[in-house]
């Protein structure tokens, strides 16, 4: 009783730092390409950096390489802008924008779908019995139907059915 | 970066919202990058506000940190 206790008082602390990181990597990649706040797509290439490289892992059993899906979110915005005949790149613009080596998580914000990165991880995380790990970011991201995280993995060729039920078969 | 040549049908929403988000974070960019060049030329909240058609408070709100965090 008393040491599980303590375990799940560890997992949650272990689970805080997890959820630190993954805000944080975001945050950064957000302002990296240009973006106020991050979106679920932002948290998605956070994902990839966490330590514990289960959404890498998930990735490379389809062949994906988890650079690539950094590349597709550069590439999205301007092919998309490219096919209205739009020349500039939004990267170019973005590349001036202001490092921010320190984001602050108590005045956190994001873009709708990041906050529902953040709701359905939480939500998630009441029914799991185990720690948080990146590849339960790609679960949430999958649950998505629309939008640029989507579009991204769609964009790299990614089955997305395929990718659904491996990670599916790694969550539980 | 003018010269849009064609839109997207909106008879393919998919594709349509995916351009408008684009076009979007465009815009806010370039927002962004005049806002920052108006405040270096020496032009106030209230002509920057004018110049948007939004209210001082909200170009300040919508601008201020990131120039400030940028000069810092």
């Amino acid at each position: 009783m008393i040491s599980s206790f303590f375990r799940n008082i560890k997992m949650k602390i272990q689970d805080m730092k997890t959820i630190s990181q993954l805000c944080l990597g975001a945050e950064q990649y957000a302002q990296q390409y240009g973006e106020n706040k991050p979106g679920a797509e932002h948290f998605l290439l956070a994902s990839l950096d966490l330590q514990d490289g289960s959404a890498q892992k998930v990735l490379a059993k389809l062949g994906v390489n988890h650079i690539d899906v950094k590349e597709a979110l550069k590439a999205q915005h301007n092919s998309v802008l490219a096919s209205m005949g739009v020349e500039s790149e939004v990267m170019n613009l973005a590349s001036d924008m202001p490092k921010d080596t320190n984001p602050s998580i108590a005045l956190y914000d994001t873009k709708p779908s990041g906050q529902m990165v953040m709701k359905k991880l939480y939500e998630n995380n009441k029914m799991r019995k185990t720690p948080l790990k990146s590849i339960h970011v790609i679960e949430v991201v999958l649950s998505m139907q629309y939008g640029t995280a989507i579009r991204v993995l769609q964009n790299i060729g990614v089955d997305l059915e395929a990718l659904k039920k491996v990670t599916r078969a790694e969550c539980y | 970066m003018t010269d849009i040549k064609s839109l997207p049908n909106p008879n393919n929403p998919e594709e349509a919202l995916a351009a408008v988000t684009s076009l979007r974070l465009l815009a806010d960019q370039l927002e962004r990058r005049a806002v920052e060049e108006a405040v270096a030329q020496g032009w106030t909240w209230a002509q920057i506000a004018q110049a948007l058609d939004i209210t001082r408070q909200a170009a300040h709100k919508r601008h201020a940190a990131f120039i400030n965090k940028k000069e810092t």
